[in-house]
């Protein structure tokens, strides 16, 4: 059972949706009516046998708030949420991250997100960062497992940071070329963070006896040779 | 008249009798001194001998003082001046000695001494000056002009010698009563030395006609020493000698670096260094023959310098290592010696350290020579301690660096040599190798052990050695119980007891076993069973015994009846534990009937593994290889060897079909009546003693699994302890407690992996630093 790529993830069960872009609340009638507008988001998107939003419903949110599935702001709102399992928000993660975020309704929505990605963008040594980084991986973890796979922590990486975010390309091309590498351990993505921040682009202040996991090591090795 | 006596001074004072029979009454007497106080005033005593009657007799004394002649002076030195001149013109004194003497004698006491003194000294410098003047013009020829002022100066020297004899006199009051007044012997000194100094040139042409010969001298050529001799004691007399050692110094020093250097291009090592030698004793002699003994040490100093310090790199470079790989103990001992007097210690122990490196490295990494790799080392480690206490003094220094470089040479490589001593060690022990005694197994034992001792990964060793133990003593195979248990103790003195509680372990477990079967055989559990076969077994506690892999066997019925019957025996005694039958140890001995009577029984001895297959053959003649398999349920490639073993080698008890090395499917096996042997008693299990290329790496495999089960459990013991520690710090104190070698990579990787474990973590705001997770 091999874990998906990030973007194949929101795109999983591609049943019928009824979504159009911003359209009426669908099926409320059947339901005791939302007096929050949250609550009556939640109503709109939710699975209709479970209570909770599923993959449907969050691509549906996706259209209303006219972004890919693939943006980053969806992870952002997962991590907002604080959401637990990937592809799903649960009710109450709904009502607390949505009532934080002080967003009703998609536009809201999508104008919270955009302000906190350009946030997160531009320093990625803030504290919010680290957590948002941290949170990325264990969202994507498969159920179960406590490694990240390989090709997860590929397409991850280039959607948690800029392009140029330090040693990020060199490091891509290592895993490109270090088929023994198979995963990623929460305690190797969390380093990563760390290493780019302060590791110069010459690797000059690389010390090769220093705590750094030695996946870090083989990668400073490569890229000197 | 006056009778002239020769007195002594101490008599000077003697008072002069004066008798009636001499009738000198009235005669001036020179001798008479006022000392004589009874004389004065008149009265004379009354000699005893005095017959005449006494008459009173008055002597008074002439109220002038007595004169010395007016000429005295003048007349006494010319006396002298002839007999100085006469000596200086090697003629025959006129006078005698004695009259000379007087003359002396008389000048000094009327206290004419210093005029005496410097009218001397006016003449002696005459004649001296003369003397040097003429050698100034003396012809160029060095040996010759050297001759010629020998003899100026031997002829000084007896000429002054002669005029100090005559004025003896002079020298011994004037001269020591007088201070700024040196003894006539220095004042001729002086004066010779005075007018050399005006004359600057014969000096140097002196200083070097002296040098020429001493260099004619080293070349090999003989000369006058002497010559040699008789003008430097001259040169020392005349206080010239410094001066004459200050160039001799500069010209030994020219001539031993030309010569030097010349010799270390042209001869090798060990040629030079007798050369040095021989030089070193020729110019110690040439202090004894003609050189003051002032100069041994400076001149000593210079060969030093030229010979053995300016080519000290070149000496150690190309002698030491081919010396040393040699043996050549005399020329390695002269090596040292000459190389200790210039203090060249630290570059020797230097080459040294590098020879003993670079070849034992070759020992150890020569894959092509590793089944020799031991012996080869030791040989290597007694050739050099033999150097070390023969050509080295057993130097100390040096003997430190040999240990250092041991232990840098046999870590180079990580496991093997430790494998190959373990094997060595094993060889030593087993019956059946060449028979030594026991004093000599002890040595070989104590020798091997040294080496030991520089290897770090000894738990490498352990293992092996552990194995090969166990082999030994389940198959019987020891030499000698007390060997064995020497090894032990050896171990123990060496690593500890915590390393050789195993090894005793399994000692204790075999003369338990021992025991257990003595009851076993008395039981009634046993009296049970079938006599047509008995069974003895060991067991052994897990943990003190090498983990053998399972391996899988369908037991004859005859065997498995004594395999349960002894199970039960031994869990009615020790209820709880569990026996495991390690079928892979076992062996038997099988009576076999290949013809009818006594020539065609014998007696085969063979592995468990080996018995179960033939013993199928009391069913059938002939078996598939499937059949085979079938009914042994044996792992498969076991099962091949094994067949291998009983059908394709020498003892073929089985014959195969189709013939050939390998063991295939298919192959066909038929019990070999045609069987014969010379011997009543054949062992056909050799194999379980052979080691396979397999099992070693097997067992090295463990080893390193072990090593990371107990670096991790280090790191969990120093974090519990600790709580939270920096890595750096981490690190050290694993070193200080792991005693195999490990790098901090190797650290590094068991530490991530405890953290994926969550057994620590890593501190969320110092991501060098670690928190132990309860």
């Amino acid at each position: 059972f091999v874990t998906m790529p990030l973007k194949d993830l929101f795109s999983r069960g591609k049943k019928d949706k009824a979504a159009p872009a911003g359209g009426a609340p669908a099926a409320a009638a059947s339901k005791p009516s939302a007096a929050d507008p949250i609550m009556a988001l939640f109503e709109r998107y939710k699975e209709p046998e479970e209570d909770r939003i599923g993959p449907e419903g969050v691509l549906s949110l996706c259209s209303d708030m006219k972004i890919e599935a693939t943006d980053v702001k969806v992870l952002i709102l997962a991590w907002q949420l604080n959401a637990q399992t990937q592809g799903y928000f649960t009710r109450n993660e709904w009502k607390q991250g949505l009532t934080d975020l002080r967003a009703d309704s998609p536009a809201v929505m999508l104008g919270r997100l955009d302000a906190q990605e350009r946030q997160l963008r531009e320093n990625t040594r803030s504290s919010a960062f680290k957590d948002f980084y941290r949170f990325a991986f264990r969202f994507s973890r498969s159920p179960g497992q406590k490694a990240l796979e390989i090709e997860t922590v590929k397409a991850l990486l280039p959607i948690v940071f800029v392009a140029s975010h330090a040693h990020l390309a060199k490091l891509l091309s290592f895993l490109d070329a270090s088929p023994s590498v198979r995963g990623f351990t929460e305690d190797q993505w969390n380093s990563f963070l760390v290493f780019s921040h302060e590791i110069a682009e010459d690797f000059s202040n690389f010390d090769p006896e220093g705590a750094w996991p030695s996946i870090l090591d083989d990668f400073v090795t490569h890229c000197q040779q | 008249m006056s009778i002239s006596s020769s007195r002594s001074d101490s008599e000077h004072r003697a008072k002069r009798l004066k008798t009636s029979h001499s009738g000198a009454t009235g005669e001036q007497d020179t001798a008479m001194e006022t000392g004589l106080g009874g004389a004065r005033g008149g009265s004379m005593r009354n000699m005893g001998s005095n017959k005449a009657p006494a008459k009173k007799l008055t002597i008074s004394l002439k109220k002038e003082k007595p004169k010395l002649p007016e000429m005295f002076e003048e007349d006494t030195w010319q006396k002298l001046q002839q007999s100085v001149r006469a000596v200086h013109n090697e003629e025959k004194i006129g006078q005698s000695y004695e009259e000379l003497y007087k003359a002396v004698e008389d000048l000094c006491i009327h206290k004419l001494g210093q005029n005496l003194y410097v009218k001397l000294q006016a003449e002696c410098e005459e004649h001296i000056k003369k003397e040097i003047a003429s050698l100034v013009a003396q012809t160029a020829d060095a040996v010759l002009f050297l001759e010629v002022v020998e003899q100026c100066w031997q002829t000084h020297t007896k000429q002054m010698s002669l005029i100090r004899s005559i004025f003896l006199y002079l020298d011994r009051t004037y001269v020591i009563q007088s201070c700024n007044v040196c003894s006539l012997w220095a004042m001729g000194l002086q004066l010779f030395r005075k007018h050399l100094d005006l004359a600057p040139e014969v000096i140097n042409k002196c200083i070097q006609g002296i040098l020429s010969l001493i260099h004619k001298e080293r070349i090999g050529d003989m000369v006058n020493r002497t010559l040699l001799r008789s003008l430097l004691r001259m040169l020392s007399a005349l206080q010239l000698y410094p001066q004459f050692e200050a160039h001799f110094l500069d010209a030994t020093d020219g001539f031993y670096r030309e010569e030097g250097n010349a010799k270390i291009q042209e001869l090798d090592v060990p040629t030079y260094l007798v050369y040095v030698e021989r030089r070193l004793e020729e110019e110690g002699e040439r202090v004894g023959h003609y050189l003051e003994l002032q100069t041994r040490k400076p001149l000593v100093g210079r060969l030093d310098e030229q010979l053995l310090e300016v080519h000290m790199a070149a000496i150690i470079d190309r002698g030491l290592e081919p010396l040393m790989a040699d043996n050549r103990v005399k020329d390695l001992q002269r090596m040292y010696s000459l190389l200790g007097r210039v203090n060249a210690l630290q570059p020797v122990r230097t080459a040294f350290t590098a020879y003993v490196k670079r070849a034992g490295v070759e020992m150890v990494t020569n894959e092509e020579r590793e089944k020799e790799m031991v012996q080869d080392l030791l040989d290597f480690k007694a050739k050099l301690d033999y150097l070390l206490e023969e050509a080295f003094d057993a130097n100390e220094e040096l003997s430190h660096s040999l240990k250092d470089a041991f232990e840098f040479l046999i870590n180079v490589r990580q496991n093997k040599p430790a494998e190959h001593i373990a094997k060595f060690v094993d060889v030593q022990l087993r019956s059946g190798g060449k028979g030594v005694s026991e004093q000599e197994l002890e040595t070989v034992l104590d020798r091997v052990l040294t080496l030991f001792r520089y290897i770090q990964g000894k738990d490498v060793f352990e293992a092996f050695f552990k194995k090969d133990l166990a082999k030994r003593l389940l198959l019987n195979k020891s030499a000698s119980v007390d060997a064995e248990k020497s090894m032990i103790s050896k171990l123990k003195q060496e690593c500890g007891s915590s390393f050789t509680n195993k090894l005793e372990g399994m000692f204790k477990d075999m003369e338990l076993s021992r025991d257990i079967m003595n009851f076993y055989q008395d039981s009634s559990t046993k009296k049970g069973i079938g006599a047509s076969s008995d069974i003895a077994v060991h067991v052994l506690t897990t943990g003190y015994w090498p983990a053998y892999p399972p391996a899988p066997l369908k037991l004859p019925k005859e065997l498995l009846e004594h395999q349960e019957s002894f199970e039960k025996f031994y869990l009615s005694k020790h209820h709880g534990r569990r026996l495991t039958w390690q079928n892979s140890l076992a062996h038997c001995s099988i009576k076999a009937t290949f013809r009818p009577g006594s020539q065609g029984r014998k007696e085969l001895l063979v592995s468990l593994y080996q018995a179960a297959i033939l013993l199928l053959f009391n069913n059938s003649d002939v078996m598939t290889f499937e059949e085979v398999a079938t009914a042994v349920g044996m792992e498969d490639k076991e099962l091949r060897v094994t067949l291998q073993s009983l059908a394709c080698s020498k003892t073929k008890i089985l014959s195969k079909n189709p013939k050939g090395r390998d063991v295939e499917d298919g192959d066909v096996f038929t019990f070999n009546g045609k069987f014969d042997s010379k011997q009543l008693r054949i062992k056909v299990n050799s194999i379980q003693l052979k080691e396979t290329q397999e099992e070693n790496e097997k067992t090295t495999e463990s080893v390193f699994q072990d090593r990371q089960y107990q670096v991790d459990a280090a790191v969990v013991r120093v974090m519990k302890a600790r709580k939270t520690l920096s890595h750096t710090l981490l690190i050290s104190e694993l070193f200080k407690q792991l005693k195999f070698p490990v790098t901090p990579a190797d650290l590094k990787k068991r530490i991530e992996s405890l953290i994926d474990r969550e057994y620590l973590e890593r501190d969320k705001d110092t991501p060098s630093v670690y928190n132990y997770l309860a």
